[in-house]
């Protein structure tokens, strides 16, 4: 239980009060000499007994109103968290029984794997609720213990899987829902994503077991990056299995371009410019019955690598699913593009790489590592947020791998980036009265210092740095205040969000100032045209083809076109929300409190009537 | 803090106005007593004397002015009138001297009250020309008066008394069990006391003293909050004046039952004293000594 007004529990200083006032009353008694006390202690016992019980339990009574009545107007509230504890929450238990689970790994199976993960989580006695367990491949069949699934030929329907999920979710009267999916991750044969919308009760949660049997485009990944503490996610469109000692991969460019093969995912790093054609033939060396083939054609450019770090589980806009990363990069037929998603364990970089950290912290042990990759053209692009960690930052910035040090702000406003500098090639091309750049809120999180003012790319209302920048060797570092989620605010949604990356990276990658505008690509979903933003799990962003055209889209048919319901925050309604105590948060307690108080009040009127001689 | 009380030096012990009021007063012995002077009291030995008991017949020898002539001239016959004989008695006052008898909630302390009340009785007494002993029960037993009638033996009985010891530790018991020795003759033992002390043990002394012929009288001084705590209001604390033990408590919640207790403790003392034919008068501070005084002598005048 948290309170809301915690001044208020000063109050409970005032239970000294009666106890004082006993103690004065008790040294003024007046003192009688009396012959002997022997009667008076007979006395005293046929009274003892009653009235020392009575005065006990009215010392009580008095003491108790006390408290209800501070603890009124402290307003305790109980979390989410502690709401989860509570009886009103359902479970979903959705394991993978598909064919790619009958891989082994070190003489298990990943279905066994996946039961006994299974079994964890149903044998947790702290989760009060309903528990329901379903097996999942090309279709979803509730079961009635983990114990009794069985392995399948099937292969993975996860659109089928989800659709049951929100099916499920949407027939339950239950006010808490948690849904968790074990599985490798591998969907057969299937393209696309798909968008599905649930409610901020849902909370999902997905454990992978690894290693997934190869060659599949499955359900995105996450993956261990030599250079971050937390898990970082790759871009690869092709494969996202950590290991393929089941399989072989060979990568063939028919252009005479290197013949690579690797035992661990993909890494090919052209030597020439120019078009080539390749094929990625996946063989399976494990019981999965399915080869694939894919033939790439693409034009290779000068280009940079882009290295995604993601701090936390919550969704950034670069998620490996994410459309920006896998379309907006890659898109065949864009021949602007410059720039080109690949694996994060390629350092040191051929060519100037650009490693983006949303809100992800970085090894102390790695830091030389990355002096050097900056020194020799690497590039660094952090996204601060709640999962910072200042120290770490701060080291950077001591190695001169962070433009400024930071702390904790002690207020986390809301402010507007009101100044640009529109004479910095980064924005350079985004000085356009429509661009609506303006529509920015940033939180201010983080209290900047030591930093070079000329550095300073934009500015919040009241002066602090929104984007700045430092360089170190032939490396720049571009820092942004706030994270690429909608964690803080809701800028990563804003529809000049998706253009000021790009010519974030644009500047990164060439520092040229002759590099045509990147456009964004077409929504590419089959059969849901409509884009959207999910919360939970699904960590995919869509964006309208009307994205692109900035000039004309309205901030008002932007939104809609998103169809999602956004709150227009602003300062005002920010500090509204925080500052509006007479506000009702959910899961107040304060009717059983004030209950509880007068029924205290009751029983005290009680005792001391039938106290009286 | 309240000091606890101690016993005043100079008492004012002799009290004039009373002593006036006892003048016409007697301690009135029930039954016939020993006695060695011509005192007020019945003797058991018959003889020449001022009250007429009955006649005999003459036998030759005897005075004639005994002789009821009246008689003779009725009858022609010679009867001899015989008379009671009157004797002096052997009055012993003994005083409760433990610190129980220091309360003082009342008008004066238990201790002052029950010391002028014997003096009122000694005065009395010794008019009566009985013999008064005076015996302060105290540890030692050193400072005590056996009786006597003679001059100066009131000023002497209250010097002895304004002298005297309160102690913490009396045991009355056992300094009343050691007095049956010091006393040569029957006549009248008057207890001054609270009586807060073990009262079976008590009573049986007492009851020694009756089996040896004596007569006993009980003088019950209490402080008015050893009987009642009706004046006394709320929260207040009692201090034992023997042992000092402590009791903090809140007056109303107990009033009734302390009511209750004591007139157990009163009635079950009156029961066995009476039971053992000791007299007792019960009393507080509170209450006028004279007015007490003479309405127990002039009853007991009356019984007898």
């Amino acid at each position: 239980m948290q309170f809301i007004n915690y001044f208020f529990l000063a109050g409970l200083i005032s239970l000294a009060i009666p106890i004082i006032i006993h103690l004065i009353r008790s040294n003024k008694t007046k003192k009688i000499w009396i012959g002997s006390l022997r009667f008076i202690e007979q006395a005293m016992l046929l009274n003892k007994s009653r009235s020392n019980w009575k005065e006990i339990l009215l010392m009580i009574m008095r003491l108790l109103i006390i408290t209800a009545v501070v603890f009124l107007f402290a307003r305790p509230f109980k979390t989410d968290t502690e709401q989860l504890s509570s009886k009103n929450n359902l479970r979903l238990l959705l394991i993978d029984v598909s064919g790619s689970m009958s891989g082994k790994y070190q003489n298990k199976t990943m279905l066994k794997t996946a039961q006994d993960e299974a079994l964890k989580i149903i044998n947790d006695k702290t989760f009060e609720g309903k528990t329901t367990i379903a097996v999942f491949a090309d279709q979803v069949v509730e079961v009635v213990h983990p114990d009794s699934i069985q392995q399948t030929a099937c292969a993975t329907d996860y659109f089928n899987l989800m659709s049951w999920i929100q099916d499920k979710i949407a027939q339950t009267s239950y006010q808490h829902k948690e849904v968790i999916i074990i599985t490798d991750c591998q969907q057969s044969g299937l393209n696309g994503y798909a968008n599905y919308q649930f409610d901020d009760q849902t909370h999902f949660k997905l454990i992978k077991i690894l290693p997934a049997a190869t060659h599949n485009i499955g359900f995105t990944g996450i993956q261990a990056s030599k250079f971050v503490k937390q898990k970082a996610s790759t871009i690869i469109p092709v494969t996202n299995s950590e290991q393929t000692s089941e399989a072989s991969i060979a990568w063939y460019a028919h252009n005479k371009s290197t013949k690579g093969t690797l035992a661990k995912g993909i890494k090919w790093t052209p030597n020439k410019t120019g078009w080539f054609n390749a094929t990625l033939t996946l063989k399976s060396k494990d019981a999965y019955p399915f080869d694939n083939k894919y033939y790439v054609r693409d034009y290779v450019r000068q280009f940079t690598t882009i290295n995604l770090i993601n701090g936390k589980k919550s969704q950034s806009r670069f998620t490996s699913a994410s459309y920006f990363m896998d379309k907006v990069l890659n898109v065949e037929n864009n021949s602007n593009h410059n720039f080109r998603a690949t694996l994060y364990n390629s350092y040191p970089p051929q060519l100037g790489t650009i490693n983006i950290f949303c809100d992800a912290n970085i090894q102390s042990n790695k830091i030389n590592e990355l002096i050097y990759h900056v020194k020799h053209g690497g590039n660094l692009i952090f996204f601060l947020g709640g999962n910072t960690q200042i120290e770490s930052i701060n080291n950077l910035y001591k190695h001169k791998l962070f433009p400024a040090k930071i702390a904790k702000s002690n207020s986390t406003k809301i402010y507007p980036i009101t100044k640009w500098n529109f004479k910095h090639p980064m924005l350079s091309r985004l000085q356009n009265k429509n661009s609506s750049l303006t529509s920015f809120v940033f939180r201010d999180g983080f209290k900047f210092s030591g930093y070079n003012k000329q550095r300073v790319i934009a500015s919040l209302s009241n002066g602090a740095p929104a984007i700045l920048e430092s360089k170190l060797g032939e490396g720049r570092i571009v820092v942004f205040s706030n994270p690429a989620n909608r964690d803080w605010t809701d800028w990563a949604i804003s529809r000049m969000f998706l253009p000021v990356i790009q010519e974030t990276l644009a500047y990164l990658s060439t520092a040229e100032a002759n590099v045509q505008y990147p456009q964004t690509a077409e929504c590419n979903i089959n059969g849901h045209p409509k884009p959207g933003i999910f919360n939970h799990g699904k960590l995919i962003v869509n964006a309208s083809e009307q994205e692109q055209d900035v000039a004309t889209l309205t901030e008002k048919d932007f939104l809609a076109a998103l169809d999602l319901k956004t709150e227009n925050t602003t300062i005002k309604e920010e500090v509204k929300k925080t500052t509006d105590t007479t506000e009702e948060r959910p899961h107040e307690l304060w009717h059983w409190i004030a209950l509880t108080a007068l029924l205290f009040i009751l029983l005290e009127l009680i005792v001391s009537y039938a106290l009286k001689p | 803090m309240n000091k606890a009380p101690q016993k005043e030096l100079n008492s004012e012990i002799r009290d004039p106005e009373l002593f006036m009021a006892m003048d016409d007063l007697e301690l009135v012995a029930q039954g016939v007593v020993e006695g060695a002077l011509s005192g007020g009291h019945k003797s058991k030995f018959i003889g020449f004397s001022n009250e007429f008991d009955s006649h005999r017949n003459y036998i030759l020898g005897d005075d004639l002015r005994h002789v009821n002539w009246n008689l003779w001239a009725k009858t022609d016959r010679l009867y001899v009138k015989q008379y009671e004989a009157e004797t002096n008695i052997h009055l012993y006052l003994l005083i409760d001297q433990s610190r129980s008898m220091l309360a003082q909630n009342g008008s004066t302390s238990k201790w002052q009250y029950a010391a002028r009340a014997a003096a009122a009785v000694a005065y009395m007494s010794l008019r009566n020309r009985d013999a008064v002993g005076l015996y302060p029960l105290q540890v030692d037993m050193q400072e005590f008066l056996p009786p006597m009638v003679k001059t100066g033996h009131l000023q002497q009985l209250i010097a002895i008394l304004e002298a005297s010891n309160v102690e913490e530790e009396v045991n009355l018991q056992s300094i009343l069990s050691k007095l049956p020795d010091l006393f040569n003759r029957r006549g009248i033992v008057v207890l001054f006391s609270d009586l807060l002390d073990n009262e079976d043990e008590l009573i049986e002394c007492l009851d020694r003293f009756k089996q040896d012929g004596q007569q006993v009288i009980v003088f019950q001084t209490l402080d008015p909050l050893e009987l009642s705590l009706t004046d006394i209001k709320n929260q207040i604390e009692l201090i034992a004046l023997e042992g000092g033990k402590k009791r903090r408590l809140n007056v109303k919640q107990i009033e009734k039952n302390y009511r209750l207790v004591v007139d157990r403790w009163q009635q079950k003392i009156k029961e066995r004293l009476k039971g053992i034919g000791v007299d007792i008068v019960t009393t507080t501070t509170n209450d006028p000594l004279k007015n007490v005084l003479i309405d127990y002598l002039l009853k007991r005048t009356n019984i007898n």
